[in-house]
C-alpha cells in the first residue's frame, strides 16, 4: 500500500514539472535569428570617413598605423562599433602588419560614460585566446585604446572589458582595471626616456 | 573676572605671541654655482620661512632692481620680470600673475620673500630649478631643472633608515598552477621557464652574504598577482624582480624586455571630468565610485615612489642582458614603462624582466636549453649584483662593515 502510495505521488510531481517546462516554454518562445532584424550599425548611405587603425608593426612589438576608408555613421557609438570591427578584421591582406586581437574575438558592446570614457566589451576569446606576455598585452589593450581615442573628439581614455566585466588584466600583467588615456610612447623604445647609467 | 579684564589680557597675549611670531633663524642653501653649502639668514613669520630677496637674488646670479618709493621691486632672471610689491602677495612673474600663500615683507630695510616665491613660481616661470626642503631647511637653487635633479639626488637622504641587515631580494616567477603564462609554438609553458630562472637566480644570490633572498612561489602552484607583491612588502624586501617569458601575434617578436611600473594614464583629468557631471550621452556604466577611483589612485602611489629607483634597476639589468645577448640582439632595447598589477604595490624598487618571447620558435628552442638558460640566470644575477652595489653607495650603506648611522 505504501509502496503504490509513493508511486502515485512521485507520478503527480513528475507531471507538474512537465507542466511547468511546458508552460515556460509557451511563454517564451524561442528566438528565430533568420526573423528578428539584427542590430546593425545606422551608416549614412555613399558617406565614408578615413579611420586609423593600430596595429602590431612588422618589427613584432609596436604598433604603427593602418590609414583605412570605412562607412560614415551619424552617431559616434555607431562609429566606434565600426572601428573596433575593422580593427577586429585585422589589417589589409596586402600589408605587413599583423592584427592585434586574438582570433575568435567578437565585439559584444561598447559603451560611453559622461567623463569621456569608453569601455569595450569583448566576448571572451580575447582572453582565451591571447598569446600572452607583457608586450603581447600591451599590444591588444594600445591597439584598442589608441584607435578609439584617435578617431573620436569624444573619447578621451578606454578600458577593456570581457564577458561584461571588469578584468583585472587581460593575461596577467598589465593593470586593466581603469581606463586608459591613448599613449603612443608606451610601444616605443624611447618610453623610459634619457637615463644615464653610471655602474 | 569681568569681560574688560578677559579682554585686556587677551590684548597682552595677543601683543606678546606677535613678537613671537617672528622668528629669526636661518636655512642651508645648495646650488650647483658653489660645491660648498652655504647659510642665509631667514625669518619665520607666521609660520613661513622668509628669505632676503637681494640674497636670493645673489644666490640666482639675477638681478634686482629697487624703486623704494613704491617699495616695489623688480628681479631679472635672464629675459624674465619678476615684479613684487611688498605686503601683497600677488607675483607678476613673466607676463603672468602669480598667487603667493604669504605676501611679500618688508623689514629692517631688507624685502623678506617666502621661500614659496622661489620653490613655486621661480621653478615654474623660470628655466632654474628651485626646491624647498621644509624638514631639513634647505634650499636647492639650480641652474637648470636636469641641475635640480642631479643635486635633489646628490643630496637625497635615504628613502629608507638602513637598519635591517642584510638586502632582502624577492623573486617573483611569473604565472603558476592553473595559470600556465605563454605557450611556445611547441608546448613550453612559461610557470615552468619563470620557475627555472627564479630559482637560478635564487641559488646564485644566497650566496651573497649581503643578501636574502625570497620566492614568492617555490614550486607549481596558484600565486594571485597582488599577493606577490604582499610577499615582497612582509619580508621587507629591498628588491623585487619578477620573471617572465614574453608573447605576441607575430612569431618574429623576439628579444629581452625590461619594465618598470607606470602609474595608469589617467588620474587628473578623470576625476575632473566625473565631477563635471553631464548626462550620459548612450548607455552609460556604473562606474566605481570616487572613493574607488582614489583607492586606485592610492594604489598607484606605492610603486610610483620608487620610480626614479625603479627605473635605474631596470636599466641595469636591461643593459647587462643586452652586453650578454649581443649575438641576438635584433636591435638596441631600452627599457619600458607600464602599469604591472604585480608591480603597482610593491614598495620597494621592483621591476619585471621578459627573458625572450616564447611565442618566437627560435626563441622557445633556446628556453628550452639549460645553457641558454644559465646564461640568463648569471646576466640576470649580474645586473642584480650592479645595482646592489650602486644602491648601497648611494645609501652610504656598506654591510660587510658594520652599517653606517645616518643623522
Amino acid at each position: 500500500m505504501k509502496k503504490t502510495y509513493w508511486f502515485i505521488l512521485g507520478v503527480l510531481i513528475l507531471v507538474i514539472i512537465v507542466v511547468a517546462l511546458l508552460w515556460q516554454w509557451r511563454k517564451f518562445p524561442r528566438l528565430k535569428e533568420e526573423v528578428l532584424p539584427s542590430i546593425t550599425p545606422e551608416v549614412i548611405p555613399e558617406k565614408t570617413r578615413s579611420v586609423k587603425l593600430y596595429f602590431v608593426s612588422e618589427k613584432g612589438t609596436t604598433l604603427t598605423i593602418e590609414t583605412r576608408e570605412i562607412n560614415a555613421t551619424s552617431s559616434e557609438l555607431d562609429q566606434a562599433h565600426l572601428i573596433i570591427q575593422e580593427l577586429i578584421v585585422g589589417p589589409a591582406s596586402n600589408s605587413n602588419l599583423a592584427p592585434t586581437i586574438p582570433p575568435g574575438t567578437k565585439l559584444r558592446e561598447i559603451y560611453f560614460d559622461s567623463g569621456g570614457s569608453a569601455y569595450v566589451d569583448f566576448s571572451r576569446e580575447i582572453q582565451d585566446n591571447h598569446p600572452g606576455g607583457s608586450t603581447g598585452e600591451l599590444l591588444t589593450i594600445f591597439s584598442v585604446v589608441n584607435t578609439l581615442v584617435a578617431n573620436s573628439s569624444k573619447i578621451k581614455r578606454v578600458q577593456v572589458l570581457v564577458e561584461g566585466k571588469e578584468i583585472p588584466t587581460l593575461a596577467g600583467h598589465i593593470d586593466t582595471s581603469r581606463p586608459f588615456k591613448k599613449n603612443e610612447e608606451i610601444l616605443l623604445d624611447t618610453a623610459a626616456g634619457r637615463k644615464e647609467i653610471v655602474p | 573676572m569681568s569681560p574688560e579684564k578677559i579682554i585686556f589680557v587677551l590684548l597682552i597675549l595677543l601683543v606678546i605671541l606677535n613678537s613671537f611670531g617672528v622668528a629669526e633663524s636661518s636655512i642651508q642653501v645648495r646650488t650647483d654655482r658653489s660645491p660648498s653649502p652655504i647659510t642665509l639668514p631667514s625669518e619665520t613669520i607666521d609660520k613661513t620661512e622668509y628669505i632676503s630677496v637681494e640674497e636670493l637674488a645673489e644666490l640666482m646670479g639675477a638681478n634686482i632692481f629697487w624703486d623704494p618709493l613704491v617699495l616695489k621691486v623688480l628681479l631679472k632672471v635672464g629675459e624674465k620680470n619678476f615684479r613684487l610689491v611688498v605686503d601683497s602677495p600677488m607675483v607678476i612673474g613673466n607676463g603672468k600673475l602669480k598667487t603667493m600663500e604669504k605676501p611679500v615683507r618688508f623689514r629692517q630695510g631688507i624685502v623678506m620673500v617666502p621661500v614659496e616665491f622661489a620653490e613655486r613660481i621661480l621653478n615654474e616661470e623660470t628655466g632654474m630649478g628651485f626646491k624647498w626642503d621644509e624638514q631639513r631647511r634647505l634650499l636647492i637653487i639650480a641652474s637648470s631643472k636636469d641641475a635640480l635633479a642631479s643635486l635633489e639626488r646628490e643630496l637625497a637622504p635615504p628613502p629608507q633608515p638602513p637598519s635591517a641587515l642584510p638586502l632582502v631580494v624577492c623573486i617573483d616567477p611569473g604565472h603558476g598552477g592553473r595559470d600556465p603564462g605563454a605557450l611556445g609554438p611547441t608546448g613550453l609553458q612559461e610557470k615552468e621557464v619563470t620557475l627555472v630562472i627564479a630559482r637560478g637566480l635564487y641559488e646564485l644570490l644566497k650566496k651573497d652574504p649581503d643578501i636574502k633572498v625570497i620566492l614568492t612561489r617555490t614550486d607549481d602552484y596558484d600565486v594571485r598577482l597582488e599577493d606577490r607583491s604582499v610577499i615582497a612588502n612582509k619580508n621587507k624586501a629591498d628588491f623585487f624582480i619578477s620573471i617572465h617569458s614574453n608573447a605576441a601575434t607575430r612569431k618574429s617578436a623576439g628579444g629581452f624586455e625590461t619594465f618598470f611600473f607606470s602609474p595608469a594614464l589617467y588620474e587628473e583629468d578623470q576625476l575632473l571630468a566625473e565631477s563635471e557631471n553631464a548626462p550620459a550621452s548612450t548607455s552609460s556604466l556604473p562606474r566605481g565610485s570616487k572613493t574607488a577611483d582614489l583607492e586606485a589612485i592610492l594604489k598607484d602611489l606605492t610603486q610610483t615612489a620608487y620610480i626614479a629607483e625603479s627605473s635605474d634597476f631596470a636599466t641595469i639589468v636591461q643593459e647587462s642582458l643586452l652586453r650578454e645577448f649581443q649575438e641576438f640582439k635584433p636591435e638596441d632595447r631600452k627599457v619600458k614603462q607600464a602599469p604591472f598589477l604585480v608591480l603597482r604595490e610593491a614598495s620597494m624598487p621592483a621591476i619585471l624582466v621578459e627573458c625572450t618571447f616564447l611565442s618566437n620558435p627560435v626563441e622557445e628552442i633556446r628556453l628550452r636549453q639549460s645553457n641558454f638558460r644559465e646564461r640568463i640566470i648569471r646576466t640576470l644575477y649580474e645586473g642584480v649584483s650592479i645595482y646592489k652595489a650602486r644602491y648601497m653607495k648611494r645609501m652610504g650603506l656598506n654591510y660587510r662593515q658594520a652599517p653606517k648611522e645616518e643623522g
